[in-house]
């Protein structure tokens, strides 16, 4: 099908975007982080905080729905402008801060399970580089490409548990508690903005065809990278075992490493191109969010200028983190902040909406 | 003019940024057997390479005539890695792990405590695969891997990856990894392929119960695997025969070797012996009750017989009578050599490497429960019952024995 070049993403674009936001969360170091407090039963972990995260999610699409707005219009007018722009600022620091501390450390994976030799800058600058080039091209592009690439992603991924079956024995994810269900419940929550950027992604609203496509583009993307997330965090405690689960550093890539076809072995250089891409279209779609972000926050018409200084700074400030220790700490920190923010704003918005539409009730 | 000089710089830079891990095959040296040896200095460990010659075995064999196919060198050093950036003062390519599948650890080295740092240590660096194969030797390693020249095989790296597929075979060695060690280390016992080409014969009635070493052998290869070097918490401690490992195989839940041929002895004519190959079609089923003080463990093993030979020439086939009594036979025989390897496993190593921590550790809600419980130390205790189904499935393709003199 032919379709006119309006600058507007459909459903399947959607979808596809947000699965490169979340699916890729299985190959980065989300499960080590959530491997260390859920034990055995991580892979609990992503269902509570999509759970949890859903809930602020749908009020928004209601806020949303109701006034057929994006999230920075809704911004400006429910909260005015100063604070509107204190608000998109903060909404550019939490996804600039992601993009940097999570750049860096899939710079510190490549460099530590792939080009040991190679300089970390250097793969840095080549990372950003790829995704600024993805993301200087627009919305629409980042999405096109996203679609084109996401069924060779989701079936060269799924396929490696045909590699590893051998190794496999699901008896491992017992006892089916861990930690216990309160400590699930709590960490679960706290963690659960590692989908918060299904809130953000509300700002991409005035480019999304038709509502309808939006609510379904962004829920299928999620369900699918929850789903994926889960059951590869099975995958890995199933094959790793409990405690040796824990002490694995990159267990995707271990993975892809441990996997043979036959007698074929080495198949992470197939896992490895595979990786870069996906990772390349995944902070595209930060750039292009962190500089729609501040373009609103300073007021400006077009926001596409800022993408090249924010790529810069972004591989500036993440070289200053020594290694991915420090990186994943910092992650941490970010994650649970930012849980607080993202959870409660829809809320607030909403709150403030029903205020103003009662005294906009009255006064009519 | 400035425009042209960035038109060639910025593609070069994509283009060129492989070479900073560029591998030049012709200057690669592939390690396809590392041995760990202890060392004389305390901290310090005996690595030994086996390097392959890639030119011999291939078409450019004719170039280098005179080359062995392999070479074997041993460095000390604090751990693999440093040692292996020693070895390339001697060496003149690059020493390459990624294709090492072989692991050779000499059993004093096993014994020793220092094991497991260098093996924990070791899995930093990537180029060690968690799928390599471990193997206990009985000598030193760097014995081992020298005396281990085999006549069928000239490239070491094919011997090892066929020596792996046979243990599926016959089940006289258990399937070990780096994988598994780290699975299993914490938990349980954790067996080992047990090898070694010093010999020491002793022949057995039984046709499996040795360990490597003891098979008697004449002329072959030196190599014999045989058996299983038994780990618990990152450290040797003892061994099992070829024939305990098979058993060992027999009660874990799943396990990828499925059949192998077993002699007992015959019920009629007790001085001589019957063959049978004995399968395991369905998975043994195992429960776990952890509710008493000492837990109770019933498990059930399905077994299919295939009778192969019988040198007595007493035909089984024919009466159900006879049937039965070869059936007790090796009822008997089976579930006596069992509960003794579970009483050893008890008495003498305070573990199980039947994994069956996996399904005690199903009957817990939480990992602390589990952990507070200690599974290791109360199945020292437990009370285990093995229940063994034989089926007899065929007596292979003769009907009857055959008529020489004397009918039956």
């Amino acid at each position: 099908m032919i379709r006119v070049n309006n600058g507007l993403i459909r459903k399947r674009e959607l979808t596809a975007i947000v699965i490169f936001l979340y699916v890729i969360q299985l190959m980065n170091t989300t499960p080590d982080t959530l491997f260390k407090f859920g034990k055995n039963a991580a892979w609990v972990l992503p269902i509570i905080s999509f759970a949890v995260m859903l809930i602020p999610f749908l009020v928004l699409l209601y806020i949303v729905k109701k006034h057929d707005a994006g999230l920075v219009e809704l911004v400006f007018s429910l909260l005015g402008k100063r604070i509107g722009s204190f608000v998109m600022f903060l909404f550019f620091l939490i996804i600039f801060s992601a993009l940097m501390i999570n750049s860096r450390n899939y710079t510190d994976v490549f460099n530590t399970m792939f080009y040991s030799k190679t300089p970390v800058p250097y793969l840095y600058v080549m990372l950003i580089g790829a995704s600024f080039y993805i993301a200087n091209r627009g919305l629409e592009n980042i999405g096109r490409t996203a679609w084109i690439l996401c069924p060779l992603y989701l079936f060269v991924t799924y396929i490696l548990i045909f590699f590893i079956l051998e190794d496999f024995s699901v008896e491992r994810i017992y006892p089916i508690a861990g930690p216990g269900l309160d400590v699930l419940l709590k960490k679960g929550t706290t963690y659960s903005s590692i989908y918060g950027e299904s809130i953000l992604l509300f700002a991409l609203y005035p480019f999304v065809h038709k509502f309808k496509d939006f609510r379904i583009g962004v829920l299928y993307g999620w369900i699918i990278g929850v789903a994926s997330l889960a059951f590869f965090m099975v995958i890995y405690v199933s094959i790793f075992d409990f405690p040796a689960v824990q002490d694995i550093a990159y267990p995707f890539q271990q993975l892809t490493r441990m996997a043979t076809l036959g007698t074929i072995g080495h198949l992470e250089s197939i896992y490895l191109a595979t990786w870069t891409v996906a990772s390349a279209i995944h902070f595209s779609i930060y750039l292009y969010l962190a500089a729609f972000f501040l373009s609103k926050m300073l007021k400006l018409k077009e926001f596409e200028p800022l993408l090249l200084p924010i790529a810069g700074l972004c591989v500036l400030a993440g070289l200053i983190s020594p290694n991915i220790f420090v990186g994943n700490a910092l992650r941490e920190t970010l994650i649970q902040t930012s849980t607080g923010i993202l959870v409660l704003f829809p809320f607030i918005l909403w709150g403030i909406d029903r205020f103003k539409g009662g005294k906009k009730a009255n006064a009519g | 003019m400035r425009d042209k000089w960035l038109i060639i710089l910025l593609p070069s830079l994509a283009l060129l940024s492989g070479c900073w891990d560029k591998i030049e095959l012709e200057e690669r040296g592939y390690a396809v057997v590392l041995g760990l040896d202890k060392s004389e200095e305390d901290h310090m460990v005996d690595v030994t390479f086996q390097i392959e010659n890639p030119q011999v075995g291939s078409t450019s064999q004719s170039v280098a005539q005179n080359e062995p196919p392999s070479d074997i060198l041993t460095i000390t050093a604090t751990d693999i890695i440093s040692a292996k950036e020693l070895a390339n003062s001697i060496v003149s390519r690059e020493i390459d792990l990624s294709q090492l599948q072989t692991i050779i650890i000499g059993e004093e080295f096993a014994r020793s405590d220092y094991f497991n740092n260098i093996i924990g240590s070791s899995v930093r660096d990537p180029e060690i695969r968690r799928k390599m194969m471990l193997i206990v030797s009985k000598e030193k390693a760097s014995e081992f891997i020298h005396s281990n020249h085999s006549k069928l095989e000239t490239r070491p790296h094919k011997y090892y990856s066929f020596m792996r597929d046979r243990w599926k075979d016959t089940g006289y060695v258990p399937l070990s990894d780096l994988n598994r060690y780290f699975q299993r280390t914490a938990n349980a016992l954790f067996l080992v392929i047990y090898a070694s080409t010093e010999k020491e014969p002793e022949i057995r009635k039984s046709s499996d119960n040795y360990k490597a070493g003891q098979v008697p052998q004449e002329a072959g290869d030196p190599a014999q695997m045989i058996g299983s070097a038994v780990f618990q918490n990152g450290k040797m401690i003892g061994t099992l025969t070829g024939e305990e490992t098979r058993y060992v195989l027999l009660l874990r839940k799943k396990s990828i070797a499925n059949h192998y041929v077993d002699s007992f002895k015959d019920p009629i004519d007790n001085d001589r012996k019957i063959s049978v190959r004995l399968l395991k079609e369905k998975k043994t089923t195992v429960k776990v009750d952890v509710e008493k003080a000492n837990p109770e463990v019933r498990v059930h093993v399905p077994i299919t017989v295939q009778v192969l030979s019988s040198p007595s020439l007493h035909n089984y086939a024919y009466t159900k009578e006879r049937q039965r009594m070869l059936k007790e036979e090796i009822h008997e025989d089976l579930h006596a050599k069992i509960m003794q390897l579970i009483k050893k496993t008890q008495e003498e190593f305070g573990g199980e490497p039947f994994i069956w921590f996996q399904l005690a550790r199903r009957e817990f809600w939480t990992m602390d429960a589990y952990e507070d419980y200690d599974w290791q130390k109360k199945y020292r205790n437990a009370d285990i019952q093995v229940e063994l189904d034989i089926t007899i499935e065929s007596f292979g393709s003769q009907l009857k024995p055959p008529h020489v003199g004397r009918g039956d």
